[in-house]
This record gives C-alpha cells, sequence and structure tokens, in this order.
C-alpha cells in the first residue's frame, strides 16, 4: 500500500519538476514568468497536435511506432512551450513589458489554447500512444519492489529527473551558470563585465519554458493515459511555487516535488471525508508559506531569491 | 627610466547637449608612473576617464594606445587595448564569492581552427623518423612523417578530431574548476594584496570590495589603471595600504591613474599631476616641482565675472540656528561631523563643498528625512516668533512651517516629481491633503501651474503634458516654481542648475533672489564656485561632514574657498567673516 503510495508520488512528482526546474532556470535569469502555468498547457496542447497530426499521417493505427509518435510529440511540446518562452521573453526583454502582467495574460492564453487544442483535435489512438509514453523498462517486474519503485515509469519522469541534475550542474558549476545567476542578481555588473545580458535572458527563459511544456505532456499522454483534461494550470501554479520552497535550487526540486506530489495525493490513500482531503490538497501552499516566512526570517543572503528578479534591465538607465 | 608613452589623448571633446563636459584635452601617460588627475567637481575628470575605459565616446579627438589610433567603444574594446577602470560605484555580485565575481564573463581564449590544423601540417612536415637499420650495410635512414602512409594517417586523424577537441576545451573551460582561484591568488599576491577570496562580497568591508575591483581589473591584465576616487571611501590606514599596492603596480610597470580631489594624496603618492578645470585642460606638472597652493589655484582659476544681481541682505533675523548636528548613517560613517550654522532671513546662504561632503544628508536632516545622531536644529516662526525644535518632527509638520526643500538630487525626477504626471497633478502633490470632500480640487492647482508656465516662461506644449518630456531646465523651473508658490519662510536648493544652460540658470538665480527679497531664507547647496561667491551673501564651505569654515560672499576669494574645500584650511571661528 505505502509502496504503491510512494510510486504513485513520485510519477506524478515529475509534473511538477517539469514546471519548477523551467521556472528556476527563468528566474534565476532575473525573469519571474508567471506565464508557467500557461506556457505548460501550451506545451500539452502541442503534444496532442503533434500525436494527432502523427496519427493522421498513418493509413492504420496500427502502424503507430512507439518511439516515433513519443519523440514527436515531445519536439511539438518543446516547440509550443518555446514559443511560449518565446512571446514572454519579446514582450518582456526586448519590449520592456512589466513581467507579471504578460506573465499571467500568457497563462490565460495557454489555459484557452489547450481548451481549444482539447476540443478539436481527433482523439483517436491517444489511449496507444499513452501506452507508449508509460512504457516502463522491461525488467521491472522481475525486481520486485525495488523494480517497482525505480524502473516503472515512463520515459518522461527519467527525463524529468536528469534535466533537473543537469540544471542543478550547470547552475552551480560552469561558467555559463555563473553568469546566469548574475544575470540575475545584478545585470548592470554582468553587462559591464561582457555577458550579454539579453542573450542569457532570453536563452534561460525559452529554455525553461521548453522544459515546462514536458510537464503539461506528462500530465496528458502519461499521467492521464491520453484522456484530455484541463487543469494541467493548477499544477503549473504549485510548481511556480516549488520553486520558493526549494530556494531556486533545481537539485532540492526533486525531493520537493516528490513532497508536493505526496501531499497531492495522499488523501486517495487516505480514509478521509471530503473536507479532509481538501485541508490535505492544501498543504502545498501552506509549507511554502511557511519556508517563505522562515527564509525571510533567517535572511540567509544565499536563500533569496536572484536580486533583480522581475526587473526589467535597461542598459541607459543608471 | 626612459620613459615610453602608453596612451596619449590628443585634442579630446565631449558634450552632453549643450553642456560642455570636455574640450580639447590633451593628455599623455607613462609607463610605470601613477598619474593624478585634478579638478573640481563638474571639472571633466570622471567623464574623460569613461572616454579612456569605454563607456563615453568623445565626440572629437583621437586616442592613441602604444602610439597606435584606436576606437574605445565599450568596456570590452577598452580591456583588450589594457585599460581598466574601478567605479566609485563597484560593480559586484553581492551573493558572490570574490572568485566568482573576477571569473564572471571571462571568455575563453579562441581555439582557431585552422591556425592549428595549419600548425599541425608544418609539424608534420618537419618531423622525420630515423630508420637504424640492424642490417649493417644500409646507411642510417630518416624519412618524413609525411612519406609514410601511416604518418599521413595518423596527421589527417588528428586533424579530424580537432573539432572535437575544440569543444572538449570549451567544455573544459566552461566547467569552473575547483582550484579556479590559483591564478586570482596569484595576481593578489603579486602586488600584495590582503584578502580573502573565498569571502562573499556581502561580508566585505569597502575597502576589501574596491581590492576585489581593482583584482579584477589587474587579473584581465589591464596595464593601465584608472581608479576614480579610490580613498573617498577608505579610513587613513587603508588608504596607505592602497598607495602601497599602487606603488607595487608602478614598479611592476602599469601606468596607473589617480581621479581625485585631495591634495594631499595627490602630493603622497602621483608622479606628476594634470589639472582640469571646466573641462579643459590646465596643465600637467611633475609634483615634485610644485605644491599644494599653485595646485589648488590651477583647479579653481581666476575669478570670472557673472554679473548675478545681488541685493544687500535687510530686515535680517536668525531663522534657523543649527548646532552642533552629527548624522552617522547605516553604514557607521559619519556624515555629518557637529555642523553649527544659523540660516538668517533675507539672504542667500551657500554651501560649497566637494561633492558628497555631507550637503544632501544636511538638507535632508533639516527637512526631516533623516534623523540626526546628536544637535539641535532650532526654527525662530516668524508668525508666532516661538522657537521649533525640527528635530522631533515629521517632515508634513516641517513643511507645515514653512521650510521648503526644493532638491535636485543627481536625477531630477527622482525627488520632488513625477515624470509620468502632467504638471497640473506634480502640482497636486502639495495639496492633495486639502479640502474636506474625497474628491480632488484641480481648479487652483491648474491655476497654480498656469501661473508658473507664464511667469517662469516654461516652455511645454500644455499644463496636461507629463513632466519627463519636459527639458531639465524646464522640469527645475516647474520643481522650483511650485515649493516657492507656497511662500516658504527656508527654501533650500541643491544644486538646482546642475545640467542648465546659461539662460535657465539665471531665471533660477533671479526667483532666489526674488525669494530672499521677500525676507526668505535661501540655502542653495552649489557647485560653480563663481556662482555661489556672486550670488551668496555668506558662504559655509564643509569638508567631509565638517564647517571648515563661513565666509563673506563678497570678499571671498576662490582660493581660498578652494583651500576650505579640501580640508586644507581651516578657520576656526564658528560664524562670521574671518577671511582677510
Amino acid at each position: 500500500m505505502f509502496l504503491s503510495f510512494l510510486q504513485s508520488a513520485i510519477r506524478f512528482s515529475a509534473i511538477f519538476l517539469f514546471g519548477s526546474v523551467g521556472e528556476t532556470l527563468t528566474e534565476k535569469s532575473g525573469n519571474l514568468n508567471l506565464g508557467i502555468p500557461g506556457i505548460m498547457c501550451m506545451g500539452g496542447a502541442g503534444g496532442l497536435i503533434g500525436a494527432a497530426a502523427y496519427i493522421k499521417s498513418l493509413e492504420n493505427i496500427s502502424q503507430m511506432n512507439g518511439p516515433s509518435v513519443v519523440i514527436i510529440a515531445m519536439i511539438t511540446a518543446m516547440l509550443f512551450g518555446g514559443l511560449g518562452g518565446l512571446i514572454y521573453s519579446v514582450l518582456t526583454i526586448s519590449m520592456r513589458c512589466n513581467q507579471n502582467v504578460t506573465g499571467l495574460a500568457l497563462t490565460t492564453f495557454g489555459i484557452g489554447l489547450l481548451a481549444f487544442v482539447g476540443g478539436t483535435v481527433d482523439t483517436t489512438g491517444f489511449t496507444t500512444v499513452a501506452v507508449y509514453f508509460t512504457k516502463s523498462f522491461p525488467f521491472e517486474e522481475k525486481l520486485g519492489g525495488f523494480g517497482e519503485l525505480f524502473f516503472s515509469y515512463g520515459a518522461l519522469v527519467y527525463i524529468a529527473f536528469i534535466l533537473a541534475i543537469i540544471s542543478a550542474v550547470v547552475i552551480k558549476k560552469t561558467r555559463v551558470g555563473l553568469n546566469l545567476r548574475a544575470v540575475g542578481e545584478n545585470p548592470a555588473t554582468a553587462d559591464a563585465a561582457g555577458v550579454s545580458v539579453t542573450n542569457y535572458k532570453y536563452a534561460a527563459t525559452m529554455i525553461g519554458s521548453m522544459i515546462a511544456g514536458f510537464g503539461g505532456l506528462f500530465y496528458i499522454m502519461d499521467y492521464l493515459g491520453g484522456n484530455i483534461e484541463y487543469s494541467v494550470d493548477v499544477y503549473g501554479w504549485m510548481a511556480v511555487a516549488l520553486v520558493i520552497f526549494t530556494v531556486w535550487r533545481p537539485n532540492w526540486a526533486i525531493l520537493g516535488s516528490i513532497i508536493f506530489s505526496m501531499l497531492y495525493l495522499a488523501p486517495n490513500y487516505l480514509d478521509v471525508s471530503f473536507a479532509q482531503k481538501e485541508v490535505i490538497k492544501m498543504m502545498p501552499y501552506l509549507v511554502t508559506i511557511v519556508v517563505l516566512v522562515i527564509t525571510s526570517i533567517v535572511s540567509k543572503k544565499e536563500s533569496q531569491p536572484p536580486a533583480s528578479l522581475g526587473v526589467t534591465y535597461f542598459r541607459e538607465e543608471r | 627610466m626612459a620613459k615610453s608613452v602608453a596612451i596619449q589623448l590628443k585634442g579630446i571633446s565631449k558634450y552632453f547637449g549643450e553642456v560642455v563636459a570636455n574640450k580639447n584635452v590633451d593628455l599623455t601617460v607613462y609607463k610605470g608612473e601613477i598619474l593624478s588627475v585634478l579638478g573640481e567637481n563638474g571639472s571633466g575628470k570622471t567623464t574623460l576617464m569613461n572616454m579612456l575605459s569605454g563607456i563615453y565616446f568623445p565626440d572629437e579627438g583621437q586616442i592613441f594606445v602604444d602610439g597606435a589610433p584606436v576606437v574605445i567603444r565599450s568596456p570590452r574594446d577598452a580591456y583588450q587595448y589594457g585599460i581598466g577602470m574601478v567605479h566609485q560605484h563597484f560593480k559586484l555580485v553581492d551573493v558572490f564569492s570574490a572568485i566568482d565575481n573576477v571569473l564572471l564573463g571571462e571568455k575563453a581564449p579562441e581555439f582557431a581552427l585552422k591556425e592549428k590544423s595549419a600548425e599541425l601540417r608544418e609539424r608534420a612536415a618537419k618531423a622525420t623518423y630515423v630508420i637504424d637499420n640492424d642490417d649493417t650495410e644500409a646507411p642510417v635512414k630518416t624519412v618524413r612523417q609525411t612519406d609514410t602512409a601511416f604518418g599521413r594517417f595518423r596527421l589527417n586523424a588528428r586533424i579530424a578530431l580537432l573539432p572535437l577537441e575544440k569543444a572538449l576545451y570549451k567544455a573544459r573551460f566552461n566547467w569552473l574548476p575547483r582550484k579556479r582561484g590559483q591564478k586570482i591568488k596569484e595576481v593578489a599576491a603579486k602586488y600584495g594584496f590582503e584578502i580573502d577570496l573565498n569571502k562573499k562580497i556581502y561580508d566585505m568591508s569597502v575597502s576589501e570590495k574596491q581590492t576585489v575591483e581593482i583584482i579584477k581589473v589587474l587579473y584581465r591584465g589591464a596595464d593601465i589603471l584608472i581608479l576614480d576616487e579610490p580613498t573617498a571611501v577608505l579610513t587613513p590606514q587603508e588608504t596607505q595600504k592602497l598607495f602601497d599596492v599602487i606603488r607595487n603596480m608602478r614598479e611592476d610597470g602599469k601606468s596607473i591613474i589617480i581621479i581625485t580631489h585631495k591634495l594631499n594624496e595627490v602630493m603622497e603618492i602621483s608622479d606628476r599631476v594634470a589639472v582640469l578645470r571646466k573641462g579643459e585642460h590646465v596643465a600637467t606638472v611633475n609634483t615634485a616641482e610644485t605644491d599644494i597652493n599653485e595646485l589648488t589655484e590651477m583647479m579653481v582659476g581666476r575669478k570670472t565675472e557673472l554679473n548675478i544681481a545681488r541685493a544687500l541682505p535687510e530686515n535680517e533675523q536668525d531663522r534657523l540656528e543649527v548646532s552642533n548636528l552629527t548624522l552617522v548613517n547605516h553604514e557607521n560613517v559619519k556624515v555629518l561631523d557637529n555642523v553649527s550654522f544659523t540660516a538668517h532671513s533675507g539672504e542667500i546662504l551657500g554651501i560649497a563643498g566637494i561633492a558628497g561632503s555631507g550637503q544632501r544628508e544636511l538638507l535632508e536632516t533639516i527637512a526631516g528625512l533623516n534623523r540626526p545622531t546628536s544637535g539641535t536644529i532650532s526654527y525662530n516662526d516668524p508668525t508666532t516668533g516661538k522657537k521649533e525644535n525640527l528635530v522631533r518632527k515629521t517632515p508634513a509638520q516641517i513643511r507645515e512651517l514653512g521650510v521648503r526643500l526644493s532638491f535636485v538630487p543627481e536625477d531630477r525626477l527622482g525627488m520632488g516629481l513625477v515624470g509620468n504626471m502632467d504638471i497640473i497633478d506634480n502640482m497636486m502633490l502639495r495639496s492633495y491633503k486639502r479640502g474636506k470632500l474625497p474628491f480632488l480640487d484641480r481648479k487652483n492647482p491648474k491655476q497654480l501651474a498656469e501661473n508658473i508656465i507664464r511667469d517662469l516662461e516654461v516652455v511645454t506644449p500644455s499644463s496636461h503634458t507629463p513632466v519627463r518630456r519636459l527639458s531639465g531646465g524646464n522640469i527645475q523651473k516647474v520643481l522650483v516654481g511650485r515649493e516657492i508658490a507656497s511662500a516658504p519662510t527656508v527654501l533650500m536648493a541643491a544644486y538646482p542648475v546642475r545640467g542648465l544652460d546659461i539662460n535657465s540658470s539665471y531665471t533660477i538665480y533671479n526667483l532666489l533672489n526674488t525669494q530672499k527679497e521677500r525676507g526668505v531664507a535661501v540655502i542653495y547647496v552649489g557647485e560653480d564656485l563663481d556662482v555661489l561667491i556672486e550670488l551668496c551673501d555668506r558662504i559655509m564651505v564643509i569638508c567631509a561632514g565638517r564647517v571648515t569654515g563661513i565666509v563673506d560672499g563678497r570678499k571671498a576669494k576662490k582660493e581660498d574657498i578652494g583651500l576650505l574645500m579640501t580640508g586644507s584650511v581651516e578657520i576656526k571661528e564658528k560664524e562670521g567673516c574671518a577671511n582677510d
């Protein structure tokens, strides 16, 4: 019972992980992208379009090639997520619009786009596609509980964990990460040191959005098994909260996302009333507020948000 | 030592709109020397050096590095020519360690594919094997590597793999090594810096931060270092340490340019002194052949006649008495040190001093924006005749008494006006609290705005134009106009003519004079000594937060004020015209 709870929590954590790793990368560059929930929706919509287009190109559904459909859906999800990031970047970096307003507008747009695509796209064969997305390692069953805990997931779950680790290493251990952090902390200093603030902001925001786009794809194709549901943005907001919860560290996001998904799924495994269920579902947000309070009391400089988060950089303004 | 030229400036000019920042400046810097660039505020020292470091681009003239003409368009260009500048405001990332700050933005040396493969080919063509046959008959044979099939294969394989090598090289550079501080530590040790490079910037003192900035410039390979007012923030001990390091750098053959206005330090550290005045180069002299008096004279220059009308003060009364005012800011620096003076009604009291000597803090403290650490500010109310202590009052209460601060800091729109609002709305910033109804009264402010536009000749399409669209002079007129409209008893103006052309400046002087004739106590913080001498009745000189003297504006000589400003001389009397 507990094993299957843990297993589904780890599986479900991927959606938070995609969202928060994408948002962390973006925020490290000083862009507070509140469009992440919408961008996750856009990624989901992109995945649906990619899969539907692939199915349409076949004469018969039985001809479907598993790896192809997974890769095509991933590429289209990435493109749509990246497109969201591009819109956000052009508006906030090049045209210097307000980041919060832009982000919220993008979220509204993304939710609408997913609803539109989900309602119009031909869903025939999606359940078959979902089978490929959830396909786990063949040796999983031979390993018993251990296999169930570590090898029972679809490819996207592993990709989420790998991306989180890569992001953490890049941010912490490389010059690219050093420059990126400087851009988010003090863009004027980075600029003076010869770092292209604009390029870094664009790249971080777009790569972050591509990663977040996978979140929507994972939710629909893997977690829901190909059934379209439009509540992706709810998990997007939790991912944004998770960024604060993990004090802007993608490696901590792995643990954080598992905790969040455990809190979110716990009611299903407990014998509790509806009201109690809803209270437990509130926990992630409560925990985030507590973390915010703690970090601001401790006021350790390293656990503060990037210093120029949400501020538009403009070189001539000195 | 044979002197060779490091940098030469020829005929450099820079204009900001109508304002001349630098005009036809010639300057030569030699290798292995310390050059001081000396001048008053606004004499164009920093602007000139910013053109060397790539912040500004000169409008006229040519820069030569090592004898060759160069174009410097960005700080990156400047680094390329070995010019590095340490600015007054440090550019450091707070949450990074010193090492990370130095490494920030460093680019890998170019991995040139073509050159590398050409080099490999060349080497292979020269490489030879010696084939020593054991069959003694055959002679020892030498074979070129490129003559054998295996040798050619090895060469081609190496060349084919070069892109991979390049990628590996890039990746290795991009990886922050665990020992990444080694080279930086070597640089620091070489010049005798004492600093923990793993310390985070937010834990550092100002002097340590400055050290990091200098190390950064040196690590990037600068041969010419420009230090902008390096000692302004340092204690005497730290200054001595810095000077030791600067001397080490000179021994190493580097050229160091120090922008300063502290004469004693000029005498102590520099080999030569270049003096700037009003954007023009006055002279460059050898430090050993000059003295403080001569430098002061060069710095302030002869008096120029401005013909600002100045009436004799009438009916003077003590309006504002400041005594023993001390203010310690949150960085624990004494910005005001035991300041005492009296401002009279019907006179203009000028405040002279090097920028940042505490002028701004003094006015802010009087206006109630800062709470002084000790001392009193007492105000004699002309209507009631009562004495009021301003220290315990809020800014709103102080304003109610008629003390007006028309503050004009570095950016005009920062304090006092809201750039995106029109002139009427800006008038309302002072009147919105009046009236009992929750609705705003727009009629009177509109009337006031139109009066100001008419009386002060503000050039604007209408009173509905956002003030940020107006020119600097017109913004200034709106600000000063609003403050005097409320019939103040004390009017404080800080740098009200900064950046204005001559005509606008005179309008402002006339405004202040009108106020003085109405019996207002005017306090004017200015930069231009000529203006202070012609406009003010008395001039108070402050240096590093201390009052070094109060002189009579009608009798004072420019050189004397200059000496007071740099703290070389001090007039001990508390009050009076001790200058003769």
